[in-house]
């Protein structure tokens, strides 16, 4: 459905947040939010991988055949992760440190994949670059929220810099594993009453169930080749 | 049998397209990446050397004695910089010593970059080691950590021995 | 005629509630309270003084948050909060016991459903997230009525040392390192004894636990007496295995979780980095009640074939 560039561009940020309503690229969001600085660099870099894969494919998509459609998206996706790559360890060591292989992960993050599947192959390039800015966002945005969270309580700081107060009241479970899911869990439930309940459907088995049925095209593409 | 053709094609020209993209951005960050390893290196160099200003790595010959990794050489005439690698008693991981010798072929500065048993060895042994020279007179090991500081002395012997191979095949090359 | 009256049912009422058994649990609980005083000093008190005020607060502030009738009177916040100051040592600060009494309640307990829901016994959750988050104060043992830190026994066994473990009328008594409850085996036997009277526990699972633990440290080695007085076992075996929402309620059930949980810990304690194995083996088997259960349930007389 045609919905207006706006509308486009603000979905990605609550109504379907990639990870907080599409449940999509939990990887990185349960490591890398255990600093404020390690969220804020891995949500910009998947971003702007977001950003350039959706208006390629985009730009590409009537040439791409159906076939061989995921092997070429994952070049595209692929390529422009190495070079973000390279441009952080050339001009942003520390981060490019701290982010790790989670900064190569990027390639197989459901978010990218998801919308070039979902949105790009359908999309002419201007939108489809509103979107990619709008899940992003919706994506860096999520990511900061949790680290706020678990970098306050459990480090008693904040992108790195210590709260005065909280240095003896810390509590190290929320940086850990079993934290970082606990908090996971409490926001997609925040979340949840943010919007009501209307970002996701009623809960049913099957493809109905899923958040991104009203976009995803695995249905109309097995009824196609029936 | 042309969709297939069309389906390979499309796929190699975006690969294609994807690599030469991919070697234009390393050209253009390769040497910035290098530049910075590099000042890293000298850096962490630096430390056992007081007032260096860059190092040259020598090529190691044979009969330098395995525990030694890299000699480097201080391009301003303070001396060398090496580095060691020698086993640990309990871990896997080996103990890893940074060595700078001056000129005047006395010790320094020592730095310990891994060292993985429980049981440290002191500042006190450890830089006790600074101002000797080649003879490393008067050192013992330290009581309690034997094996480590048996081997912490040999490797610091080991690094003088590799400096003189590597000073004297210098030395018949020119 | 007039004296017969129609009726819905129930039509026989027990006296049984949940506050009733809560209350049962709260007086088994005493002696090893007491006990925790005489042994470790008034600071005890005060941590399960601290305890059961944030569990108490907790499940206030989150029904009423969350728009949840008030469950407080069944007193099932109470025992949480008495259970889980009796897991820790008496020199815990105060800020955390009350982080985890809160954990215990809200986490586990509140976001689960409520009394009867949670998937695992809260103050046995909570002394985990407990250890993960805060093992430094949550591992400083002290020797009864002394300011120095010294080690318990299970971590002198651990550690090989089993010619120091204090003699066993110590152990029985409690007179040795460790969490302020879980030392006095006396008083938790006691406590055990008037739930079994009471009938709120049946002997199974305790029996099944502490058993299969000495019968096991003979196999495996380890002075058994000694493992079955010391560690949260005594604790753990009486007052938490025995947990109603989260054990299996057949009778062969709850001796596999009284089998499982002894296994598992003695497993840990041999084996493991850590030198107390009952909080993660409770946890382990709490998680594998519906298994349990459904695999122990009793097939109805001549009920029909699915």
């Amino acid at each position: 459905m045609k919905k207006g560039y706006l509308s486009v561009l603000i979905n990605g940020l609550l109504k379907e947040n990639p990870v907080f309503v599409l449940v999509l690229g939990t990887c990185p969001t349960l490591a890398m939010t255990d600093s404020a600085t390690k969220a804020f660099g891995m949500g910009i870099a998947a971003a702007i991988v977001l950003i350039c894969s959706n208006m390629v494919i985009s730009a590409l998509r009537k040439i791409i055949p159906d076939t061989v459609r995921i092997p070429c998206y994952i070049v595209v996706i692929a390529g422009f992760v190495t070079i973000v790559q390279m441009a952080m360890q050339a001009y942003m060591p520390d981060m490019y440190k701290s982010l790790g292989t989670y900064l190569a992960l990027i390639v197989v993050n459901c978010i990218i994949l998801g919308r070039a599947e979902m949105f790009a192959r359908e999309n002419g390039i201007f939108r489809s670059a509103l979107d990619g800015i709008g899940m992003g966002l919706g994506f860096t945005i999520a990511l900061l929220s949790m680290a706020t969270v678990r970098e306050i309580l459990g480090a008693g700081s904040f992108f790195g810099i210590a709260i005065p107060f909280m240095k003896n009241y810390t509590i190290p479970f929320f940086t850990q594993a079993p934290g970082g899911f606990f908090v996971f869990g409490c926001l997609i439930a925040v979340v949840n009453v943010i919007t009501k309940g209307k970002a996701i459907k009623k809960k049913e088995f099957g493809c109905e169930g899923c958040p991104s049925y009203a976009v995803c095209h695995v249905e109309k593409i097995a009824k196609e080749e029936q | 049998m042309n969709k297939y053709v069309k389906s390979v094609t499309v796929l190699f020209s975006i690969c294609l397209v994807i690599a030469l993209l991919l070697a234009a951005v390393n050209f253009i960050t390769a040497p910035i990446i290098e530049e910075a390893k590099k000042k890293a290196e000298t850096e962490s160099l630096s430390t056992v050397l007081e007032g260096a200003e860059d190092f040259e790595k020598y090529d190691l010959t044979d009969g330098v004695p395995e525990t030694v990794t890299a000699i480097y050489k201080e391009t301003s005439g303070l001396g060398y910089a090496i580095t060691l690698s020698t086993k640990s008693q309990y871990s896997e991981d080996n103990m890893l010593i940074t060595v700078g010798i001056g000129a005047d072929r006395i010790i320094k500065g020592i730095k310990i970059t891994n060292y993985t048993e429980s049981k440290a060895l002191p500042e006190s042994y450890t830089q006790s080691y600074v101002g000797k020279d080649s003879n490393l007179e008067n050192i013992d090991t330290y009581a309690g950590v034997t094996y480590s500081s048996r081997a912490y002395k040999d490797a610091i012997s080991d690094a003088f021995a590799g400096l003189d191979t590597v000073l004297e095949g210098e030395k018949e090359a020119n | 005629m007039s004296q017969l009256f129609i009726s819905a049912s129930p039509h026989i009422r027990s006296k049984n509630t949940t506050t009733r058994v809560m209350l049962d649990v709260i007086i088994a609980l005493m002696p090893a309270v007491v006990a925790s005083f005489l042994l470790f000093g008034g600071r005890s008190l005060l941590l399960v003084a601290t305890s059961v005020a944030t569990a108490v607060l907790a499940e206030f502030l989150f029904n009423l948050i969350c728009k949840k009738e008030n469950t407080l009177y069944d007193l099932s916040a109470v025992v949480t909060g008495i259970l889980l100051a009796l897991n820790v040592p008496v020199s815990l600060p105060l800020w955390q016991i009350a982080v985890g009494s809160a954990f215990a309640i809200i986490a586990v307990k509140g976001l689960f459903g409520g009394i009867g829901q949670n998937f695992a016994n809260p103050a046995i959750a909570a002394r985990i997230m407990m250890i993960l988050s805060f093992g430094g104060t949550m591992s400083v043992f002290h020797y009864p009525a002394d300011t120095v830190a010294s080690a318990t026994p299970l971590a002198m066994i651990s550690g090989g040392a089993e010619r120091m473990l204090p003699d066993t009328l110590d152990l029985f008594l409690g007179r040795y390192a460790g969490c302020i409850g879980e030392t006095c085996s006396l008083a938790l036997i006691l406590g055990g004894v008037y739930l079994l009277i009471r009938k709120v526990i049946s002997w199974h699972t305790p029996v099944a636990f502490i058993g299969t633990v000495f019968v096991g440290s003979f196999i495996f080695s380890m002075p058994p007496v000694a493992e079955i007085l010391t560690g949260g076992l005594l604790l753990g075996a009486i007052f938490m295995a025995t947990d109603y929402s989260t054990t299996p309620i057949t009778k062969s059930g709850k001796l596999i979780f009284g089998f499982g949980c002894g296994l598992i810990t003695l497993l840990i304690r041999k084996w493991g980095s850590y030198p107390e194995g009952v909080s993660f083996a409770i946890l382990f088997m709490n998680i594998l009640t519906p298994y349990i259960e459904k695999w122990t349930v009793s097939k109805p007389l001549g009920g029909a074939k699915k």
